[in-house]
């Protein structure tokens, strides 16, 4: 199955900034998180993606075709929620969805009446007068009325309440329930985003340092609490974040599927305690370990 | 397409009553040549409007949806060039309705064609401007050139006001234009298409760069 965006070596550099190259795939029926502190390029990718900013170099393909040869096709299957949204702010709701209507053939109004109505979003309200929130909110009902393929969010919840940030995630989730159709996000912060992730993307300082399931990831990266001298060597001295206090040490490993049957007997014995880590203590891991 | 055609028609009708109101009244107290003096004014009211149609935010909205820059530029030239051709029209309304002496008449027609041609040529390299440079500089450019075409055309009609000309002929502008080359219509039709398709292709290779606001 073709993937939705296949990115190769892309390139796009700036007087201080470079990013990639960036090479991204993003299979169709699942939620991407492209995570990666402030300034990684996260918005850069993003807006590439969108048809935004252009490459310097590099390929992208969506659903099978270059913007180059099908911009318009791949626009009207792509919904876009940039970190601000940029609808005429003297307008009502009601002028912005009639006015983005008029673009798309698919246009459905029955869905984006039944949105408007679940996220509050009244026809006569001044788009100025909207909260970020809310207009994230008429943002993403537009992309789900004109029946896009490929959501790309930048940075979705930054600054919503828990309640909007809950309406997001819940029509994500919603969303990529149709196998053809695929969602990538893109935040500093993980929090809930990391929630509904299939698949986490790491970025920092321009490149992508991690691109897997969230899953296998999860299953790899664990927390390991220990006494001193409890680990072997070549362990030990493999852990990041490490931490040593009166109680003992922790540190983070990145390999414990491989090092499962090694770690068992002191898991057993109870000189050794594992713990889960969030996607949060992996981007540290990665971000300050490199 | 046609939804830009709506935002914008709506942009230069309102800008076209606000210029008109602003004028309305001096024009009813003076002579009927002077009816021609908002001519005078069709670039400010041109480049305003580009501006306004590029103000914060629209280009970013635009990009996300599905048009090609291609399509863009022409509904935004096309938009233009309406306008320059609307206002044209109701300036040779005027030409007809004041019935000047038959030797003036293509000395009237000249200067609103060429007032009408300049004005969308200022409008078409504001665009352009904006789209290269980005809005930020170039509004700054855009403002000043409003402020002095603004007072070239009070000066012009101050020097009318104050008896040193009696009438439109008589202005140094309007003047100027009557000794210009005549051009026929078939060959300013011409060039005004080959104007419009040059500018059209330039503007889609500078909109295919990278954006400059950001």
């Amino acid at each position: 199955m073709t993937p939705v965006v296949e990115m190769r070596d892309v390139v796009k550099r700036y007087a201080d900034f470079s990013l990639g190259p960036v090479s991204l795939s993003i299979p169709g029926g699942c939620i991407t998180g492209m995570f990666g502190p402030s300034g990684s390029g996260k918005t850069t990718l993003v807006k590439i993606l969108a048809n935004i900013h252009r490459a310097d170099s590099g390929t992208l393909q969506l659903f099978g075709h270059t913007y180059r040869e099908r911009e318009k096709e791949i626009k009207s299957r792509l919904g876009y929620v940039g970190e601000e949204q940029f609808f005429p702010r003297d307008r009502t709701v009601g002028w912005t969805a009639r006015y983005v209507a008029a673009f798309y053939r698919n246009w459905d109004w029955a869905t984006y009446r039944s949105l408007a109505a679940r996220f509050s979003l009244t026809d006569d309200k001044k788009v100025g007068a909207l909260s970020r929130g809310r207009r994230a909110l008429l943002a993403l009902a537009i992309a789900l009325a004109h029946n896009a393929e490929l959501l790309v969010l930048d940075e979705p919840t930054a600054g919503l309440d828990m309640i909007v940030r809950r309406e997001i995630l819940d029509t994500l989730r919603d969303f990529v329930s149709d196998e053809t159709r695929a969602v990538l996000l893109s935040s500093h912060v993980t929090d809930a985003l990391a929630d509904v992730s299939d698949y986490v993307a790491l970025l920092d300082a321009g490149r992508i340092v991690l691109h897997e399931e969230k899953d296998e990831l999860l299953a790899d990266w664990k927390w390991l609490h220990f006494r001193s001298d409890t680990l072997p060597e070549h362990i030990a001295g493999r852990l990041t974040l490490v931490r040593t206090g009166q109680l003992g040490s922790s540190g983070l490993t990145k390999e414990y599927r491989r090092l499962k049957a090694e770690l068992a007997e002191a898991e057993s014995s109870g000189r050794l305690r594992i713990a889960n880590a969030t996607l949060d203590d992996v981007m540290i891991a990665l971000v300050t370990g490199r | 397409m046609v939804a830009i055609l709506r935002q914008y028609a709506f942009l230069y009708v309102t800008h076209f009553f606000t210029f008109s109101m602003l004028i309305v009244a001096p024009m009813r107290a003076w002579q009927h040549q002077l009816y021609f003096v908002p001519m005078l004014l069709l670039p400010v009211w041109v480049t305003s409007s580009v501006l306004w149609s590029e103000r914060e935010g629209s280009e970013q909205f635009l990009r996300t949806l599905p048009a090609t820059n291609r399509e863009i530029v022409r509904w935004k030239f096309s938009m233009l060039a309406g306008a320059c051709v609307i206002y044209w029209l109701l300036m040779f309304l005027f030409v007809a309705i004041a019935r000047p002496e038959p030797h003036l008449v293509g000395v009237y027609m000249r200067f609103i064609t060429y007032s009408a041609v300049s004005a969308f040529s200022f409008g078409l390299l504001a665009y352009i401007g904006i789209w290269f440079f980005g809005k930020n500089p170039m509004t700054a450019v855009i403002v000043m050139f409003m402020l002095v075409w603004t007072a070239f055309t009070i000066t012009v009609i101050s020097g009318t006001k104050s008896g040193r000309y009696q009438t439109l002929t008589e202005l140094p502008i309007v003047s100027m234009v009557a000794h210009m080359p005549k051009v026929t219509p078939l060959v300013l039709l011409g060039l005004a298409g080959v104007a419009f398709w040059g500018f059209t292709e330039v503007a889609v290779r500078i909109r295919a760069m990278d954006s400059p606001w950001d």
